[in-house]
């Protein structure tokens, strides 16, 4: 790394860190949260920069010259497709505009007669049950089936080859850091979006808890034990991104029971190994803001999709760095004036004591998602006006 | 407790191995069918608000409009031929490039809970399936699209339009996350439910 670039990159990466620790770096740091703005930004597609990390790349270095930002949240699901080709995906998962989105109905394959199988050895099941039922390329186990799932796993390894370019371009060429390192999933989470489904989960809860429980309890342990083998330098200043999704549906008694203690549990197991976590609240989390006094001490932070920030940094920022406020809708339908407005006035009110993070609202997806002179003049003003 | 309100109550509180017998027994106490309909929907009415106020939350919501299917399946045979409970028929599906479904999944619960005969056309679904499906199906009275993606936002304005072009009269509701009421408006629906429980408010207000 050229040594003007290791300065700013070092900048940057420590600003984030003392964020991260609720702490009061030089300045508010700005995230940018993204998956194909930039690409479309610069007139590429998604289909060209998913053949070419290069060209994504370019589309990163054209964007961040014209846009100032201190570091980026992570990548998204890119070169994930070839995947599922490789496995003849069964028609459950579609690319849209280089975004990978799946179908809850059809997508979930275990029956409720495996809780058992999956509790006793949720690797052994996911292998050997689950994907021969979800993918039927495998269910005969022949030469087929192996060569399915060999092509499958070189498709993953070239998506890891991939994201890895892109990532250290971006960091050793342009100085700016990618957070993400890898993404994680609290058993109940895993339950719901790939083995059960919403409304498999939910009848779940109601007549077999204690199986739902077990095998929370079984998956929490089996994605901890594998994220901490695939990313294993916590020291490194980037977190461990980790979506949230079944909390925010479960009334507060039923959260209490069937879904904190596998957060707390996921966060003490990172936590006590020094990684840090980015927790990505999806929906609304405000009926549960109560609980986070249970958060174990550490570099825990939230991004917040919706909700009043300023009241969640005062009533939970004892615990985590909170990210986020700017409302992608006002980027794209406000005016410059307004959007400086609503900046300011997030700045004011979360930036005070630190633990602070300028961020949207929501990941910019599409083009349509954040116009290009209200997030530069957003981001200038930030940059000038959020120093401590 | 009356037979009727002991429907409501299970309905309400999402207690689908009692209801059958419930509705049954309602049926040989000698209330009307009519009217134990009217009393799981008046229920699934309450249930709606109490989930857009925050009350209560999804699951509680969808193991109430459960209840009530299993009820409904024992008034079928003793109402079979009788539309005049019905609100019409509503064609809904998530628009093309989009497959999410929770959220969808949900509002036909409601709708169909609050009376109206759905025709759920799943997800990923083109404009021009949609107005298929309204020359297909007899008394469509409502169209309802959603999306979650941004990126599927074009889509969701290309089914309302591509709707309207074929029946400008047809009534349309539209949702998901990154829908706002300006945005419904700005597209050309008639109308917008941030939740499934105002769903199905909305819809019965715009079929009036």
């Amino acid at each position: 790394m050229d040594s003007s670039i290791q300065t700013t990159y070092t900048e940057k990466i420590d600003r984030f860190n003392l964020a991260f620790k609720r702490d009061t770096p030089d300045r508010v740091p700005i995230l940018f949260m993204s998956e194909m703005w930039p690409v479309h930004h610069c007139g590429l597609s998604a289909e060209k920069v998913l053949k070419n990390p290069l060209l994504f790349y370019k589309a990163f270095e054209k964007t961040f010259s014209e846009i100032y930002i201190d570091g980026l949240y992570g990548l998204g699901n890119l070169w994930i497709k070839p995947i599922f080709d490789a496995l003849n995906n069964s028609g459950s998962y579609k690319l849209t505009d280089g975004i990978v989105n799946y179908e809850d109905k059809i997508s979930c394959y275990m029956d409720v007669d495996d809780y058992n199988s999956l509790i006793k050895n949720p690797g052994h099941y996911i292998l050997n049950e689950f994907f021969p039922k979800k993918f039927k390329v495998l269910e005969s186990g022949d030469t087929i089936s192996a060569q399915a799932l060999e092509h499958a796993y070189n498709a993953f390894v070239n998506y890891r080859q991939a994201n890895l370019k892109l990532i250290d371009k971006t960091e050793n060429v342009l100085g700016i850091p990618i957070f993400a390192r890898t993404l994680a999933f609290s058993g109940p989470d895993m339950l719901l979006d790939y083995f059960r489904g919403f409304e498999g989960i939910i009848t779940d809860i109601n007549r077999i808890p204690q199986l739902f429980l077990k095998a929370s309890s079984a998956l929490n342990l089996f994605i901890t034990n594998i994220k901490m083998r695939i990313y294993n330098t916590p020291e490194d200043g980037h977190f461990i991104l980790l979506p949230l999704h079944l909390g925010s549906y479960l009334k507060p008694k039923d959260f209490e029971k069937y879904y904190l203690p596998f957060l707390n549990q996921l966060l003490e197991m990172y936590t006590k190994n020094n990684y840090t976590v980015c927790l990505f609240f999806e929906n609304d989390w405000t009926p549960y803001l109560e609980y986070f006094d249970s958060f174990p001490d550490g570099k825990i932070l939230g991004i917040f999709e919706y909700g009043d920030l300023s009241k969640i940094k005062k009533k939970v920022g004892n615990k985590i760095c909170i990210i986020g406020g700017m409302p992608i809708s006002q980027l794209s339908y406000g005016t410059k004036k307004e959007c400086i407005d609503t900046a300011k006035r997030i700045i004011d009110e979360c930036a005070p004591g630190g633990g602070y993070i300028f961020s949207t609202d929501k990941i910019l997806l599409s083009l349509d998602d954040g116009c290009f002179e209200n997030i530069r003049a957003v981001h200038e003003f930030v940059y000038d006006y959020a120093k401590y | 407790m009356s037979k009727i309100e002991e429907v409501k109550a299970l309905v309400e509180a999402g207690k689908s191995k009692k209801i059958a017998a419930a509705v049954q027994e309602a049926l040989d106490a000698g209330d009307k069918a009519q009217d134990i309909l009217d009393a799981m929907v008046a229920s699934m009415s309450v249930v709606g608000d109490k989930f857009s106020a925050g009350e209560i939350f999804v699951p509680e919501m969808l193991i109430a409009a459960k209840s009530m299917s299993k009820g409904v399946e024992v008034l079928k045979p003793v109402m079979a031929g009788d539309t005049s409970n019905s609100l019409g028929t509503c064609i809904m599906g998530t628009v093309a490039g989009d497959l999410h479904d929770i959220g969808k999944n949900l509002v036909v619960m409601m709708l169909e809970s609050a009376g109206f005969d759905m025709i759920d056309l799943g997800v990923d679904v083109p404009a021009e399936k949609f107005v298929e499906a309204i020359k297909e199906n007899k008394n469509v009275v409502l169209v309802a699209c959603s999306g979650l993606l941004t990126t599927t936002m074009p889509a969701l304005k290309e089914a309302v339009q591509t709707v309207k072009a074929a029946f400008p009269d047809m009534k349309v509701i539209v949702g998901g996350a990154p829908v706002t009421p300006e945005y419904a408006a700005e597209i050309g629906a008639d109308g917008y439910a941030p939740d499934a429980g105002s769903a199905a408010v909305k819809a019965k207000e715009l079929v009036a």
